[in-house]
């Protein structure tokens, strides 16, 4: 999830979790791009 | 991912970071920012799926319209916040409305829409509504 403004991505990381996803938390894109690499190698099903 | 982070690298560039190193990944694109090329055309920059935004602060019009149940929003909204028991539009100061929809035509058709209310201390509530 890559979204600046903390309430705003607080939100909608608990709404996907709530819906059974796994979910996590970026603020700026590149720290997206580093999370979804450490989930890819992680083996884990990242989107 | 938000298409504008200020001082940062936004949904845009990200995703097409991403689907160099993945080209299966998906992502959906949400903003604000309605009339952005990525939000129109979301496929020509490598997201599978649109998330409008809509963030608005006491005084403006849309929320004001939302808060008075004016709009389907509102309607969700208010729907979301008494079925959940959470903070209520038109409370106190420092309260703000996100309201979040898929495609909120396509939302309207479902009859659902996925509803945030925002408080400044902390999120409250989050709900899917029935906008019936």
């Amino acid at each position: 999830m890559l979204e600046d403004e903390p309430l705003i991505r607080k939100l909608i990381v608990a709404n996907l979790r709530a819906h059974g996803f796994a979910a996590v938390e970026t603020a700026e894109g590149s720290q997206t791009i580093e999370r979804y690499r450490e989930a890819k190698e992680a083996g884990g099903r990242s989107t | 991912m938000d298409l504008t982070i200020p001082d940062g690298m936004g949904g845009a560039k990200a995703i097409e970071q991403i689907r160099d190193y993945d080209p299966e990944a998906l992502a959906i694109v949400s903003s604000g920012y309605s009339d952005d090329p990525a939000m129109a055309r979301p496929a020509e920059f490598g997201f599978s799926g649109v998330l409008a935004q809509a963030l608005r602060t006491r005084g403006s019009d849309r929320f004001d319209r939302a808060a008075a149940g004016r709009s389907a929003l509102g309607r969700a909204a208010r729907a979301a916040a008494k079925a959940t028991g959470g903070s209520r539009i038109g409370d106190p100061p420092r309260q703000a409305c996100a309201v979040f929809s898929g495609n909120l035509r396509s939302s309207a058709r479902a009859g659902v829409a996925v509803v945030g209310l925002v408080d400044f201390d902390g999120f409250r509530s989050i709900a899917r509504a029935d906008l019936r």
